[in-house]
């Protein structure tokens, strides 16, 4: 603690000089992907007259922008001040640019290939309130970047006790500095099980979806026999070739689908370590770039936990936090760890829940009309538009499309079973899914504002649509009886109205 | 500070929406939503014309009353919507929150708190000077979909509307 009291940063000074480097390269391959449709063009249309001029252009802005990154360099300065980060920067109009302490929310590392050869990570400073949210200093050498991200949150921190706010957050925890203890990391051989377990739902969707055009090709030349020769001895080989077909394209994408997940898992995740900090978690993963998040107490809004049932058998949940990202609340950020034990599951949620939060609690549920009326809406609706399309444009024999209907009424069966809002003094939660279920935990008091919604069926039958808002998304409990509706309403609101929490 | 956290809350104590009383919006607006429907029914009137006399010259007489039919049935249709749809819609400002609810068809109300609220403005286009009335824009962080928007106020009522929210939403700042 007392080596994050001293300023390391009294006077103006330059990024590492490995900041150079960083920044030649960014602009090369920025300008690397402006090109990239020229260089195709050219490289497919063969050698064209302009060959001479693109090169000389595509040298010249290759020297000027490295030429203007390494003036950048020099003209960048960073300092700290008694109250603020100042960053000073710009070739001919200069920017100055003050971060109060007070107004820091994180200070995150990122590290791409080039900043991970030249051991320096690149600062980002994220603030609270709108406009311009983020302060980044390009590259930094890794123990000056822990050395001025220990001292500038140790200033934000006595900065926001100074001022009275935030008390809540910062009584919480008294972990020793910043480093944090590690909660748990993943193994790669647990990121090929993510990977392999992965909801291939959606490439079985795509397989269908290529399997069934085949299948209608082939039944329309079979309504149609002139277009092909008419082999009687044949017909049989053809059928099982593209049986045969089918099956392995099917077995080839599921392959596919299984190792491409795997792959963008542990691209993603390598080397994930999840440390608990002061005020909230920080995540750093990844094996190309490696990125650092950080999830703070007061600036999660929805912590969700989900899983399927291959994950379910192999006992791993995966886990989003959903933050806002700025006061203003545009946009959101998530954070997501892809796999994790129940157990896991559980200290995580601790760490911004707690424990006593999930207790005794009330819980609602959707009307059974809800049923009737998503079977209309999903599944006789979409139907018979299929039908019509495939009667009128492709094929005749269309009735086993109805087929789907059994498979659409027992999805909605299942989501209307696991579909369950529960409440009490502090939580609300919600549990939902057909095949992978989810569960999404959010504090009354971070609620933004409730709409009820009606249909004229459910204004008929006094039901109502509820949804709630947070800064990072929002929550429906459809179907509801109007009357329950109310009474949440009234209760959310009140909970809202008299909390002096920030939602922030 | 934080006591009234653990207070039992009974449902029948709380403060009920249900009981408070709607404040319509001022009538010039459905006079501003009615000449915006004739507006779009006449524009596409001509158009019907057009394409009529266009197309169907040789039976011009049938289908110039056949698009008469249609025109007409689509002139109430927006007509009686804009009526009653007009009187469906409401505000209401209790101390702590601000609701607002519409539709006639697919209803909706929304609520939200002061101490959620961003920041409010108050929207005039040509049309809402032309009937002198004003749009109330409440934001909030929960993105443009909790964002609640009152059309048809008094320029006067909404500018005092707005005040109040910033007030009371400074209020809650302070208290925090």
């Amino acid at each position: 603690m007392k080596k994050s009291d001293t300023n390391p940063y009294p006077q103006p000074v330059r990024q590492a000089p490995a900041a150079i480097f960083v920044l030649v390269f960014e602009r090369f391959w920025s300008l690397f992907v402006q090109f990239l449709p020229l260089l195709i063009i050219f490289f497919l249309a063969g050698r064209a007259q302009g060959e001479l001029v693109f090169l000389v252009f595509a040298l010249a802005s290759a020297v000027i922008s490295a030429f203007l990154s390494i003036l950048h360099y020099f003209r960048f300065h960073f300092h700290i001040k008694s109250d603020s980060l100042v960053i000073t920067r710009g070739l001919l109009n200069r920017t100055h640019s003050s971060v109060p302490f007070e107004r820091i929310q994180v200070v995150n590392f990122e590290a791409s290939v080039i900043h991970r050869m030249l051991n320096v990570v690149k600062v980002v400073v994220e603030t609270a309130g709108s406009g311009s949210s983020e302060s980044e200093i390009s590259a930094l050498k890794k123990s000056d970047a822990i050395a001025l991200r220990d001292y500038l949150l140790a200033m934000r921190d006595s900065a926001v006790e100074e001022s009275g706010e935030d008390t809540e957050l910062e009584t919480e925890e008294s972990t020793s500095g910043y480093i944090g203890e590690k909660i748990f990391s993943l193994s790669l051989l647990d990121l090929i099980k993510l990977g392999v377990t992965n909801n291939h739902l959606r490439t079985a969707w795509a397989i269908v979806a290529i399997a069934f055009y085949w299948w209608s090709q082939y039944w329309v030349y079979l309504d149609d026999p002139g277009d092909i020769p008419y082999f009687p001895m044949l017909e049989n080989v053809f059928d099982s070739l593209v049986a045969s077909f089918v099956i392995m394209a099917i077995l080839g994408l599921l392959a596919a689908s299984a190792v491409l997940s795997t792959g963008i898992v542990i691209i993603r995740y390598f080397g994930l370590r999840v440390l608990k900090v002061r005020g909230g978690l920080k995540v750093s993963a990844g094996l190309f770039a490696q990125r650092e998040y950080s999830a703070r107490n007061n600036k999660l809004q929805i912590f969700y936990w989900s899983t399927n049932p291959l994950r379910q058998l192999l006992g791993l949940y995966s886990v989003t936090m959903a933050q806002a990202s700025s006061e203003d609340g545009m946009g959101n950020q998530s954070i997501g760890i892809p796999g994790c034990s129940i157990d896991q599951v559980s200290m995580l949620r601790n760490q911004f829940f707690k424990s006593d939060s999930l207790e005794p609690n009330i819980a609602y549920k959707p009307d059974k009309r809800m049923i009737g009326r998503y079977f209309i809406f999903f599944g006789l609706i979409p139907v018979t538009l299929v039908l019509l399309i495939i009667y009128f444009f492709i094929s005749q024999w269309v009735f086993w499309v109805f087929l789907a209907l059994p498979f659409i009424l027992l999805a909605i069966v299942v989501y209307y079973r696991k579909l369950e809002l529960r409440i009490n003094h502090e939580v609300l939660y919600l549990k939902k899914g057909i095949i992978e279920d989810t569960w999404k935990l959010i504090y009354l008091h971070k609620v933004q504002s409730v709409e009820l919604t009606q249909t004229p069926y459910m204004q008929q039958r006094d039901l109502v649509n509820f949804r709630i808002y947070t800064a990072a998304g929002s929550i429906l409990l459809p179907y509801i009886p109007l009357k329950d509706a109310v009474i949440l309403r009234d209760f959310i609101l009140y909970k809202v109205e008299s909390s002096r929490k920030g939602w922030i | 500070m934080m006591d009234f956290e653990n207070q039992q809350i009974i449902t029948e104590l709380l403060p009920r929406m249900e009981t408070v009383e709607y404040e319509p919006l001022k009538k010039n607006f459905l006079w501003m939503s009615l000449t915006q429907n004739a507006i779009f029914l006449v524009v596409l009137f001509a158009i019907g014309m057009i394409f009529t006399l266009t197309m169907f010259l040789s039976t011009f007489f049938m289908s110039f009353l056949k698009m008469i039919g249609i025109w007409l049935v689509l002139v109430i249709g927006l007509v009686l919507l804009t009526w009653f749809g007009f009187r469906v819609k409401g505000y209401a400002v209790r101390d702590r929150d601000i609701t607002y609810k519409t539709g006639l068809i697919f209803r909706s109300v929304i609520s939200v708190p002061f101490n959620r609220v961003q920041h409010c403005e108050i929207r005039k286009g040509p049309f809402e000077e032309l009937f002198d009335i004003a749009k109330l824009k409440v934001y909030t962080a929960g993105g443009a979909a909790s964002d609640l928007s009152i059309p048809g106020l008094d320029p006067a009522r909404a500018e005092s509307l707005k005040e109040f929210i910033l007030k009371k939403t400074e209020e809650e700042d302070e208290e925090e």
